[in-house]
């Protein structure tokens, strides 16, 4: 056999340890949010942090819909070499190639849906604005070939190529048109994704899509749409679990809103089935109040065991094990913080959203994150803060085991930000935003009147902040640089860059100026 | 720059900092009002007080005697003056401090008839008195407390009706108070009409804690809220009243 030079072997490893992806929502299955290949980025150099570019497309932004989070792939082999390519995806059935060294589209895929949404349907506001409403998900497929699944508005799941957005087999029908999915995510070679809102009339259901057998498998809370903004988070024995929204808790009758449920695909007929549920212990409160239990999970390993957090609108974060999420009775987690912000229990403009982070730092502390908007709860504190919370913030806690119980101790509170979103850790910092939006729905003078046309002209502008990530002090911040806001999209960080998409459907690309 | 021109210049700062200080505490004092009245306002029947709790709370099991207490500070503070009252048995305190009878009204289904109790004890009309949320005739007081016994009566469950407690101004030089005395024996003199008429139980802590008009000094701190040995008093003949309530 011949051999190897040890100098070659080690700079080929190097070289295949080097880059970073972020090929899905929360940059994996687990939706951890964490960018652990992160190498450009640290806190010493953060405050160096540039605009590198902006690209305006052509995208046209749908209610508050505009871009969705960016998946990132750093070596993709394209007909003009090696690239490092940026997948944006656009609610107006678009997707765009964006090569990330200049910030120039590769390529771009306009689905053209055919489908014509009919009279009378649930389907012109702010929480069913048509299009595509769910971030792809992209697979490896050899050496520099990449697949992206992508759900369009129609119903069809495209896989396309990452090199050239060609597609690699026909789109076939995954869920009913018009309908609103989010963030699709892929395990085990299925994709699993849920909607929410009743959109286009249909039911809210988690959704799997096999793909070597192209049999869709499909479940229903019945009642309570599932509208974690990253879609579901998926353990390590392919469950997957997704907060439930605003409905009916009681298992008896099938009914799971204001929950959380655990989906599996069975593996022989391919069918999703119920493995596991839990339910808060006032759920009744959660629905009475339009509380929803919405919130992306986020599943870690942390002292041997596999352990997920998860919030809602009430503004609490719940650790539980994904042995038995909630335990015999199926409402016991193993640790429920208390109320982190949300006092005036407002359905609206506080709580927690979107999706959570966690991750562990070199001395082997778990931490997890959540954003919250509105004012922090005059009772709860943190060893470190920065200032008021009016608007929202970041909270960290450490994920601690004492005594045998578990337990999210505070660590510290960011500064305010205006709608503080999820965040994204990577070595050693947390990136976050205020999304800027006006995130209002009802008002003094008429009541609920959840509509673009009040909120658009309301919203503000988006600001990315840089924040240490074991103190939460800030390291560097967009200011005014983000000319728009953002409704319903998140961050993504790799190689140094990261990357934020705005109504005005321009993405920024932050990072390091090259010397 | 003199002596005479510092001593003139340190004399103005000083003089800019003691007329501005006071000035931007009147202001953050009034930013906590308004913001404290903002809270009330948005959620004027207080159901976020309570409202979590009570979904948590399992239906009464068998043959368990559930007794909610409804009222304002007077009963909301019991607890903190003697816990080991609710907790012995199943007793809940659902007082919120500042409350006026019509407050109370809103939240009654949430905070009492949904929670499944035998009997519910209401203590009010005292902050109605003092004008804390405006205007409120003891026409008016009584109006709010008829309405929540005949929901209670309508739900099965048994009412026990506690006169206005007594209030003196023993504690001040003024005489505040003593013109809520008048009002608090006319609307107590109404809730035990009521209660004769409706079969509601009376239960009378202001005979026992008044020295004619006023509030014991024995039994307060301030004038208003009973101290360890008022609620001592009242804890006695509520569960003397409970008792009957529950026998009819």
């Amino acid at each position: 056999m011949q051999r190897i030079p040890k100098t070659l072997l080690i700079a080929l490893g190097c070289l295949t340890a080097w880059g970073a992806d972020w090929l899905t929502d929360g940059n994996n299955p687990q939706r951890t949010n964490w960018q652990k290949d992160e190498k450009i980025l640290t806190p010493a150099n953060a405050r160096n942090m540039k605009l590198l570019w902006k690209v305006k497309l052509d995208n046209e932004p749908r209610q508050m819909h505009s871009l969705f989070p960016p998946l990132i792939v750093e070596r993709v082999n394209t007909g003009s070499g090696v690239k490092q390519i940026a997948l944006e995806t656009g609610v107006s059935d678009n997707i765009y190639a964006i090569d990330v060294e200049t910030g120039k589209v590769l390529w771009k895929k306009h689905f053209i849906a055919g489908y014509t949404p009919p009279q009378n349907q649930r389907g012109a506001g702010i929480l069913c604005p048509g299009g595509i409403t769910a971030t792809p998900v992209i697979a490896p497929a050899g050496a520099g070939k990449y697949s992206v699944y992508v759900a369009s508005w129609d119903g069809s799941l495209h896989q396309l190529n990452l090199a050239d957005g060609e597609d690699i087999k026909p789109p076939a029908k995954f869920m009913p048109p018009n309908g609103k999915p989010y963030g699709l995510n892929l395990w085990n070679n299925v994709i699993y994704t849920h909607t929410a809102q009743g959109c286009g009339g249909n039911p809210n259901m988690v959704y799997t899509y096999d793909l070597a057998t192209g049999k869709v498998g499909s479940w229903g809370p019945a009642g309570g749409g599932m509208w974690g903004r990253e879609g579901p988070a998926i353990s390590s024995n392919g469950t997957m679990y997704t907060g439930t929204g605003d409905g009916n808790f009681n298992p008896e009758v099938g009914a799971f809103g204001n929950g959380i449920v655990g989906i599996k695909q069975n593996p022989e007929t391919k069918a999703a089935e119920l493995v596991d549920y839990f339910g808060p212990s006032n759920a009744a409160w959660l629905w009475k109040r339009d509380l929803d239990m919405q919130v992306t999970p986020a599943i870690f390993n942390y002292k041997g065991k596999e352990l997920m957090i998860d919030a809602g609108k009430e503004c609490r974060l719940y650790l539980l094990d994904t042995e038995s999420i909630g335990g015999d009775d199926h409402r016991t987690p193993l640790y429920r913080s208390p109320l982190i912000c949300n006092e005036d229990v407002n359905f609206a403009s506080a709580g927690i959203w979107g999706s959570l982070a966690t991750w562990e730092d070199a001395k082997g502390t778990r931490w997890a994150l959540t954003p919250f908007w509105g004012p922090k709860h005059s009772a709860f504190k943190a060893p470190v803060e920065y200032g008021d919370v009016q608007h929202g913030a970041i909270a960290a806690f450490k994920v601690e085991e004492r005594n045998g119980k578990w337990q999210l101790t505070p660590a510290w509170i960011s500064r305010d930000m205006n709608r503080a979103e999820p965040p994204v850790v990577a070595n050693g910092i947390v990136f976050a935003y205020g999304s800027g939006e006006d995130t209002d729905q009802a008002y003094p003078d008429v009541g609920l009147d959840d509509v673009a046309s009040r909120r658009i002209p309301g919203s503000t502008r988006a600001v990315l902040y840089a924040l240490d990530a074991e103190t939460g002090r800030e390291l560097w911040s967009s200011g005014d640089q983000i000319a728009s806001w953002n409704h319903w999209s998140g961050l993504s960080v790799a190689n140094g860059r990261v990357y934020i998409g705005t109504f005005d459907s321009i993405l920024y690309c932050f990072g390091i100026q090259k010397p | 720059m003199t002596i005479h021109q510092s001593v003139i210049a340190a004399l103005t700062t000083a003089a800019a900092l003691w007329s501005q200080e006071p000035c931007s505490d009147r202001v953050q004092s009034l930013e906590r009002q308004v913001a404290a009245q903002n809270r009330v306002m948005r959620d004027w029947g207080g159901l976020i007080r309570y409202g979590s709790d009570d979904s948590e709370l399992p239906p009464p099991a068998a043959g368990e005697d559930r007794v909610v207490f409804l009222g304002d500070q007077i009963t909301e503070f019991w607890t903190r003056t003697d816990p080991n009252f609710f907790a012995q048995k199943s007793r809940l305190n659902r007082g919120i401090a500042g409350q006026t009878t019509d407050q109370m009204l809103i939240r009654f289904r949430q905070d009492v008839i949904d929670l499944h109790p035998k009997a519910v004890v209401i203590l009010a009309g005292l902050n109605d008195i003092a004008g804390l949320h405006g205007t409120a005739t003891e026409e008016m007081i009584v109006d709010n407390l008829m309405s929540m016994s005949e929901l209670a009566r309508a739900n099965g469950i048994r009412v026990v009706l506690a006169s206005v407690t007594p209030v003196c101004d023993c504690f001040t030089n003024g005489t505040a108070r003593r013109r809520w005395q008048e009002r608090i024996g006319e609307v107590n003199e109404l809730i035990a009409k009521y209660c004769a008429r409706s079969g509601a139980t009376f239960l009378n802590y202001f005979r026992a804690l008044a020295d004619d008009d006023n509030l014991k000094k024995q039994f307060t701190t301030d004038g208003v809220l009973p101290n360890d040995a008022g609620y001592r008093v009242m804890a006695q003949l509520a569960e003397k009243s409970v008792a009957e309530a529950l026998a009819r």
